[in-house]
C-alpha cells in the first residue's frame, strides 16, 4: 500500500521538479536579477541560511492558523448542529451565514486592526472567519442527509431526539465535515497571511511585507514555500485523520 | 371495560397514500386480531400494503381510519413498544457488528458492559462471534441480514414485527434459522407478525396465515396452521402441509391474474 502511494505520487513530484529546473534555467539564461525573480536555488539557499528567522515566524503563523481553524471548527460544528436540529434555525441562520461569506475578508481585516489592535487575536478572527463557512455549510448538509429509515428504526426502539442526533446525525455528518475541513485548512493559510498583511510585527506575512521593499525577494519566496508546505501538510493530515476516524465512509453505498 | 386476550387488535383500518400526486387506497377495512404469543404471517402480492400494515402496527404510520390496540388498550403512541425489522437491513455503517446489535440496549440506557455480555451470547448462536468487530461493509448480504435480525430480537419487546427477515439468506441458512427461531420463541415467547413472500416459510413458522388481496389490500383469506410447535423439518413433506401450500399458492395466483 505504501509503495503504491509512492508510485502514485511520482508524476506530481516530477512536475514540481521540472518546473523548478525550467525556472532555474530561465532565470540564468535571461539573467534576471534576484530581487526581481530569485532562482529556486536562491530560494533554497535562503531557506537554509535564514532558517532561524523563518522558523520563528513560521511558528507564529502556524499558531494563528491552528487556533483560528479550531475556533472555526467548534463554532461551525455547533451552528451546523443547530441547523440540522431545527428548520427554523436553518431558515434564520442561512442568510446570515451567506452574507458573512460575501463580506470581503480583505476589508474586514483592517477594521479588526482598528477595533482590536495588533497581536494574535485579530489574525485568529480572520482565519476563523475565512475557514468557518465551508465547515458549517458542509456539516449542516451532512446532518440533513441522514438516512430517514435509520431514524425510523431508532424511533421504533423508542429513541428520543437527542439520541437520534447523537447516534445518526453526528456520524452521518462526519464525511461531509471532513470535506469542509479539507477546504478550510487550505484557505486558513491565506487567512493568516491576510491578517498579518494588514498589520503585524511577526509571522510569515509580516516577513514578506518587510522583505519586499528591502529587495529580499528570495526571502518572500522562501516564506511562500513554507506557507504552501503548511497547506499541503495540513491537507494530508486531515486526509490521514479522515481515514482514521471514519474508515467506513469510503464503502458506504450511496444508492438508495 | 373490555377484557380481551388479544395482544394486538386492528379494527377497521384504512390507509390511503399519496403517490405521484394520486391518492392510492392501500389498505381497506383491515380487521385483524392477534393472540398473545401467536405467530401470524401476512402474505400477498407485492404492493398489497403488507409493509404499510407493519408500519402502522409499529406506530411509524397512522391509519386514516380505524384503531390499533395492544392488550385492550387503544394505542395512539405505539412507537417504541414493538420490535420492528424492516426490509432493508439498515445497519449503521459506522458501527461494528457488536455495536449495531447492541443499539436498542444502548437506547434503553443499559450499560456497555452489560449489553456486550448479552450480545455476545447471541452472536455465537448466529455464528457471528468471529465478526463482532467487523464493520457492515465487510459482511455478505446474508450475514448483514442475520445481524439485523439479531438486533431486532434484542429489542426486547413483547411484539415482534418482521418484514421478510430471511429474504437475503440461502435456503440452508434459512431452514436452520427457522428451527432456531422456533426454539427461541419456545423459551422466550413473543407475539410475531411476519411478512413474507415465501408460502412455505409462512406455513412452517406461523399459527395463522393472512392472505391480503391486491391493492387495496383486504383480508382475503385466513388459514390456521395446526402443526404443533416447535416444528421440525419433516413437516414439509406432510400431506396437510402440501395441500395448504397448494391452496395458498392457488389463491395467490388468482389475485395476480385479476
Amino acid at each position: 500500500m505504501n509503495k503504491n502511494k509512492f508510485i502514485d505520487s511520482i508524476p506530481s513530484i516530477l512536475i514540481v521538479l521540472s518546473v523548478f529546473v525550467l525556472w532555474e534555467i530561465l532565470v540564468h539564461i535571461q539573467d534576471i536579477p534576484t530581487w526581481l525573480l530569485p532562482a529556486p536555488s536562491e530560494i533554497f539557499k535562503s531557506l537554509y541560511l535564514d532558517f532561524p528567522k523563518l522558523f520563528e515566524h513560521t511558528l507564529v503563523t502556524l499558531q494563528e492558523i491552528l487556533i483560528g481553524f479550531l475556533v472555526a471548527l467548534i463554532f461551525g460544528f455547533l451552528i451546523a448542529s443547530g441547523i440540522g436540529l431545527s428548520t427554523t434555525l436553518e431558515k434564520s441562520l442561512y442568510p446570515f451565514l451567506i452574507s458573512l461569506q460575501t463580506i470581503p475578508i480583505i476589508v474586514i481585516a483592517p477594521m479588526l486592526l482598528v477595533w482590536i489592535g495588533y497581536g494574535l487575536l485579530p489574525k485568529i478572527i480572520v482565519v476563523a472567519l475565512i475557514s468557518f463557512f465551508p465547515i458549517v455549510v458542509n456539516t449542516a448538509d451532512g446532518m440533513k442527509s441522514l438516512d430517514i429509515d435509520m431514524k425510523r428504526l431508532l424511533l421504533t426502539m423508542g429513541a428520543n431526539n437527542w439520541q437520534i442526533f447523537r447516534k445518526i446525525m453526528i456520524p452521518s455528518s462526519l464525511p461531509y465535515l471532513f470535506s469542509g475541513v479539507r477546504i478550510a485548512v487550505s484557505i486558513s493559510v491565506i487567512g493568516a497571511v491576510i491578517g498579518e498583511w494588514v498589520g503585524s510585527s511577526e509571522g510569515l506575512g509580516y516577513l514578506m511585507i518587510r522583505s519586499k521593499p528591502q529587495f529580499h525577494t528570495e526571502l518572500v519566496f522562501a516564506a511562500i514555500f513554507i506557507l504552501s508546505a503548511i497547506g499541503i501538510g495540513l491537507f494530508l493530515l486531515v486526509g490521514f485523520l479522515e481515514r482514521l476516524v471514519i474508515p467506513w465512509s469510503r464503502y458506504e453505498n450511496s444508492t438508495e | 371495560m373490555t377484557i380481551t386476550n388479544f395482544e394486538i387488535a386492528i379494527e377497521k383500518v384504512n390507509k390511503n397514500m399519496l403517490f405521484q400526486g394520486q391518492t392510492l387506497e392501500v389498505l381497506q377495512d383491515i380487521d385483524l386480531s392477534i393472540k398473545n404469543q401467536e405467530i401470524v404471517s401476512i402474505i400477498g402480492p407485492s404492493g398489497c400494503g403488507k409493509s404499510t400494515l407493519l408500519n402502522i402496527i409499529a406506530g411509524l404510520d397512522n391509519p386514516d381510519a380505524g384503531a390499533i390496540s395492544f392488550q385492550g388498550f387503544n394505542q395512539e403512541e405505539r412507537l417504541g413498544s414493538v420490535s420492528y425489522m424492516q426490509q432493508k437491513d439498515l445497519l449503521f455503517p459506522w458501527r461494528t457488528v457488536l455495536e449495531n446489535i447492541s443499539l436498542s440496549l444502548e437506547i434503553k440506557g443499559i450499560s456497555k458492559k452489560d449489553s456486550v455480555e448479552i450480545c455476545r451470547k447471541y452472536l455465537s448462536e448466529f455464528q457471528l462471534d468471529k465478526f463482532e468487530k467487523n464493520l457492515p461493509h465487510t459482511l455478505s448480504g446474508g450475514m448483514r441480514q442475520r445481524v439485523a435480525f439479531l438486533r431486532t430480537l434484542l429489542t426486547d419487546s413483547e411484539i415482534l414485527l418482521l418484514d421478510e427477515p430471511f429474504g437475503a439468506l440461502d435456503a440452508l441458512t434459512r431452514r436452520n434459522l427457522y428451527v432456531w427461531f422456533m426454539k427461541l420463541l419456545e423459551n422466550n415467547p413473543r407475539t410475531v407478525v411476519l411478512v413474507t413472500h415465501d408460502v412455505e416459510e409462512a406455513i412452517f413458522l406461523s399459527d395463522r396465515i393472512i392472505l391480503l388481496s391486491q391493492r387495496p389490500g383486504k383480508v382475503q383469506l385466513t388459514e390456521e396452521v395446526s402443526f404443533e410447535r416447535p416444528r421440525t423439518h419433516d413437516i414439509i413433506a406432510h400431506p396437510d402441509f402440501v395441500s395448504l401450500k397448494l391452496r395458498l399458492l392457488d389463491r395467490l395466483n388468482e389475485g395476480g391474474d385479476e
